[in-house]
């Protein structure tokens, strides 16, 4: 079952479809020419109703990471990512080998996540090999 | 008229003894912490006009609280920052005070998270009423994990290493040790802290605080009453709130809102972190505390490690003493908010209370430091410079 339908803000519902689409989309006010995190219909730097989503270049440094076991025994990678568009968000890296440390580049990538008996597509980082 | 900074005082508090209660409610619990600290002070719920809550509380807080504590308040409170909640609650009832809406204020805090394991946010989920949950709940952030990106950027920035981290659990150990409730009283070294199971690096299982059930509560009341009651009264000297989340896409992890609060409080007393022996620092983690001492201003920016290592933070030894009841760290954090038991301490040695082994000498000041929510997302602080009379 497709997850997105069922995601009630609709601004988050664009952004799930652009991800559906390989695209990471991040919100610019057509007003102030700012780019905000996370995204929000009204820009929180000029408080204009202007927001627009348009697709981030995908690349950024990571700003700091963690790793832990899940409940089930597998392990994740969290970091929170430095975009090159200037904003950070938190997210995953995938194919971590262990060597990913803060200031490493990364690029997005899009895996198959399921809550529960929903399934989208999931905005990830991996590493670029340096 | 009184002088206003002299109007309101804490004229009694209530630490609950117990670690693990599964055959309470949490509603019985916050009427035992209640008249408790109301026998502390000399009053009893008859004298009781003004009611403050946090999220902690069943219900609907203060309007369920009300009718099963059996009190018709005329000022009401329902003010939620997390564990940060009950040092507003302190600042604000004082306001009330102040400002004729009530003459003696009662602050509860009560849970059972130990009993009920009611640890996490719950499954990953796009649908809730929370703003940023559709971008970060699918990624399965826990509360360690957030502590945890906390921790391994200060140690990238500033050179924090985990041994300094761990002399934190180290000193809130050894004041535990001292306290009959303490839910882990026996004394832990550095090596302790590391070869425990890493959780989310950088942190250790002992880098994070206990999970208990409890809780506690504070009577604040009018300086003409607060002086003739059981107690000596203590009185707010300075306070100050803040909120510090994501600036819009501009994570900063190297800083929390204890910047800010404390500087008003700071200001509000006349006074700076050298004039103060004695601060209960929340300590949810190790990292929390490490990154508080710095914001409130007892050390720069990036040299909480070396402030905190080698014993420093053990009553007698440093300038500092932390935490001598144990802390989150050891002795209890009940409903997963360490606020309450902070203003309980920092009480206990502003009276004298305090065990004799963990009492600072001649405690004139004493500051309160809570935060809410989480330190690498979105935050509440509040900071209170309390002072005997």
């Amino acid at each position: 079952m497709n997850g997105i339908d069922n995601i009630p803000d609709p601004l988050a519902r664009l952004f799930y479809e652009g991800a559906q689409q390989g695209r990471l989309l991040l919100p610019r006010c057509a007003d102030c020419g700012k780019t905000h995190w996370y995204p929000r219909p009204i820009c929180p730097h000029c408080w204009k109703a202007n927001v627009s989503l348009a697709p981030a270049v995908g690349g950024g440094t990571v700003y700091s990471l963690t790793r832990f076991r899940q409940q089930d025994g597998s392990s994740r990678t969290l970091a929170y990512i430095q975009l090159q568009e200037g904003i950070t968000l938190l997210s995953r890296i995938v194919e971590d080998d262990g060597t990913v440390t803060i200031g490493h580049r990364v690029h997005v990538t899009f895996i198959h996540q399921e809550v529960g008996r929903e399934a989208f597509s999931l905005p990830c980082f991996r590493a670029l090999k340096s | 008229m009184p002088k206003r900074r002299n109007c309101a005082a804490i004229v009694g508090v209530y630490e609950h003894p117990a670690r693990k209660t599964p055959d309470k409610t949490v509603a019985q619990l916050h009427m035992e912490c209640a008249l408790g600290a109301l026998a502390d002070a000399g009053l009893t719920l008859c004298d009781v006009d003004g009611y403050f809550s946090a999220g902690d509380a069943p219900g609907m807080g203060a309007m369920h609280m009300a009718e099963y504590l059996g009190i018709q308040p005329r000022f009401i409170d329902n003010t939620e920052l997390g564990g940060a909640s009950y040092l507003s609650h302190v600042a604000h009832a004082c306001q009330a005070i102040e400002a004729g809406k009530c003459d003696v204020a009662l602050i509860t805090l009560a849970g059972r998270p130990r009993s009920d394991a009611t640890l996490g946010l719950g499954p990953p989920s796009l649908g809730r009423n929370i703003p940023e949950d559709p971008y970060e709940s699918p990624y399965g952030v826990n509360t360690v994990a957030s502590y945890a990106l906390l921790a391994a950027r200060h140690m990238h920035e500033f050179g924090t290493t985990s041994e300094q981290l761990a002399w934190i659990k180290v000193a809130a150990s050894h004041h535990a040790q001292h306290n009959p409730n303490a839910m882990l009283p026996q004394l832990v070294s550095v090596d302790d802290v590391l070869s425990s199971p890493m959780i989310a690096s950088p942190l250790h299982r002992l880098d994070c605080c206990v999970v208990s059930d409890g809780g506690g509560a504070i009577v604040v009341a009018r300086g003409e009453r607060a002086s003739g009651l059981a107690k000596p009264p203590i009185k707010l000297r300075g306070s100050g709130e803040a909120i510090k989340g994501h600036d819009n896409g501009q994570v900063d992890l190297s800083c929390t809102a204890a910047k800010w609060s404390s500087k008003a409080a700071f200001e509000q007393a006349g006074l700076q972190p050298s004039n103060i022996k004695y601060a209960s620092i929340y300590d949810s983690f190790t990292i929390t505390q490490l990154m508080l001492i710095e914001d409130l201003g007892f050390c720069a920016k990036g040299q909480g490690g070396r402030f905190v290592a080698d014993g420093k933070l053990i009553s007698g030894i440093g300038p500092l003493a932390v935490n001598t009841d144990g802390g989150g760290l050891c002795n209890n954090h009940p409903a997963n908010r360490g606020g309450i038991t902070k203003i309980i301490e920092a009480v206990r040695q502003l009276r004298g209370d305090a065990h004799p082994r963990v009492q600072v000498p001649d405690c004139e000041f004493a500051l309160v430091q809570a935060m809410g929510g989480r330190l690498a997302g979105r935050h509440a602080s509040a900071t209170l410079i309390l002072e005997r009379y």
